[in-house]
């Protein structure tokens, strides 16, 4: 009996991690490939965000910045996807900008698979204005404070800031409804907080991806509003915006669909961690059984 | 002359340094009518803001003679790792080539480099975006790999990181919330998601701030040594001391 389970905790314990990669992977694809899903509820931390433009004065413009690059896209572009559906719902511009290189890439983006695709009647510079990346990082919010047209005389597409009707009756951040930070590290949404939020008047609200969660957890819900953490966050606004608009529903939910795989992978990673310690129990066992 | 080479980036260093802290203090004004102070103080937040981005165009290009000279190097060397300096350099000149002469996107200084159609959407569409986004899901296979072995619980202290690991892990997928949906309202919070939630908001944001605040005086006390210029510098052209 001993030996049998001194064998087993072996084994365990020596496991090649190419088992696990293989089961992995394995589960992910059966997820992915029968399109299981799991429909979630907004929790008391991304409600909030929601409610936030739900209660926005009408035609408050909604400043946006993809603080990301395609690594952590998978993660941050859901939740891009669903502001924009949500403001565009709501009848609030949407203004885009992004401290990070690759961000006019992650704007396009957004621009081609949700504006154009599910508003075709949108109008450019009315219902939404792309501003881009410039370099500058925290100095760059630091002087949007007072003016927008400091730094961005034009937009991504070259017209002057004057003639954009969705930045009517703007003139530095503190006249944005709400700026949202989708944050994949620095320079991000601790910016926002440190050189618009806490300065400004302004409502701010983040989305990170789930290793940078813990690190902005301590500003909610003082200094942000809340907060989109990962896919499931996403995936949590996506449930409280399909709540809220029914026809949003008949939408893309990027992030509804990637939390069943994304479930798999958790559960199997569990199973995994649970099997190591069974390893560890039964040989604890065979010590203290052994003469 | 090397004492005027310490003292003049110093002095820079102390006035533009204090003339930010204290614009950080100062309400900015709202018209021209402001006190003096006030309105200096505002005016050097703002045109320092867009100096430091200046600056930082020109540590882009720093970066990239940087890349360049080390890759050459490597490739002069002929060391066994001169093919991937090559593709990098290739890789590098190539993508500067197309974003600055703003290949198949609207010409002149104010033409999108990013514009559909450019060709710099279709390197970063069909290049980076699938190689970034291969790179970051193979983290997927490894964090399984070490949770497998790492969170073992071994000791009280191993046990604890083991149960927020497990709970964070349910906490985290909606399939979580379902395996504790049958827990009573009255003890709602004992569902995993709720305990999830708990550890990031309680536990979580306390060692946080421990941190962030520790981090923060340690940045105040280096700061006030440089300001006060005892603290070794190698801007300064020497050694400081």
């Amino acid at each position: 009996m001993n030996d049998r389970c001194d064998r087993i905790a072996t084994w365990l314990e020596t496991l090649d991690r190419r088992w696990i990669f293989l089961v992995l992977a394995t589960v992910v694809v059966v997820a992915l490939l029968s399109g299981v899903t799991m429909p979630d509820r907004a929790t008391s931390v991304v409600q909030p965000i929601y409610d936030c433009i739900e209660n926005l004065p009408q035609g408050a413009p909604i400043l946006l910045s993809l603080d990301y690059s395609p690594s952590s896209a998978p993660e941050l572009e859901p939740m891009a996807d669903a502001l924009t559906q949500h403001a565009l719902l709501t009848g609030h511009p949407i203004c885009y900008m992004s401290l990070y290189p690759t961000g006019n890439n992650m704007i396009s983006r957004v621009e081609e698979r949700i504006i154009a695709r599910e508003f075709p009647q949108a109008v450019p510079a009315r219902d939404w204005v792309s501003l881009g990346f410039q370099v500058g990082g925290e100095m760059l919010v630091n002087s949007l404070r007072d003016s927008l047209t400091a730094r961005y005389p034009t937009d991504m597409t070259g017209r002057p800031l004057r003639d954009v009707p969705a930045l009517r009756g703007v003139r530095g951040l503190g006249d944005f409804g709400l700026i949202v930070s989708l944050s994949a590290g620095q320079p991000g949404l601790k910016e926002w907080i440190l050189y618009a939020g806490d300065v400004l008047d302004v409502p701010l609200a983040g989305g990170c991806t789930g290793v940078g969660a813990p690190q902005f957890f301590p500003y909610y819900p003082l200094q942000i509003l809340g907060l989109m953490s990962a896919l499931k966050g996403a995936a949590e606004y996506e449930a409280a915006l399909a709540r809220g608009h029914p026809e949003f529903t008949a939408a893309n939910q990027p992030a509804t669909r990637g939390m069943g795989p994304q479930s798999a992978a958790h559960l199997v990673i569990v199973a995994f961690i649970l099997l190591g310690n069974a390893g560890l129990l039964l040989r604890f066992l065979a010590r203290r059984r052994s003469p | 002359m090397s004492g005027l080479k310490q003292r003049v980036p110093q002095i820079i260093l102390t006035v533009v340094a204090l003339l930010l802290i204290a614009s950080a203090f100062v309400v900015r004004p709202e018209g021209s009518n402001a006190p003096f102070v006030q309105r200096l103080l505002a005016f050097a937040d703002q045109e320092f803001a867009t100096w430091f981005s200046i600056l930082a165009v020109f540590a882009f290009l720093l970066g990239g003679l940087n890349l360049i000279a080390t890759h050459l190097a490597k490739i002069r060397d002929c060391g066994p790792d001169r093919f991937y300096s090559l593709v990098t350099l290739v890789s590098f000149l190539g993508v500067l080539v197309i974003g600055t002469a703003k290949l198949g996107g609207p010409p002149g200084l104010q033409g999108d480099v990013t514009a559909p159609g450019s060709w710099l959407t279709a390197v970063f569409d069909a290049v980076l975006s699938p190689l970034h986004a291969t790179l970051y899901s193979l983290l997927a296979f490894y964090i399984a790999s070490a949770s497998y072995r790492a969170f073992r619980a071994r000791s009280l202290e191993s046990s604890l990181l083991l149960a927020s690991a497990l709970i964070i892990l349910l906490g985290r997928i909606p399939a979580g919330r379902y395996l504790t949906a049958w827990i009573p309202e009255q003890l709602a919070f004992l569902r995993v998601e709720e305990l999830s939630l708990w550890i990031l908001r309680v536990p979580n944001t306390a060692g946080q701030r421990a941190l962030m605040i520790g981090i923060a005086l340690g940045v105040i006390a280096l700061a006030v040594r440089m300001i006060a210029g005892v603290e070794k510098d190698p801007r300064s052209g020497g050694d400081g001391s």
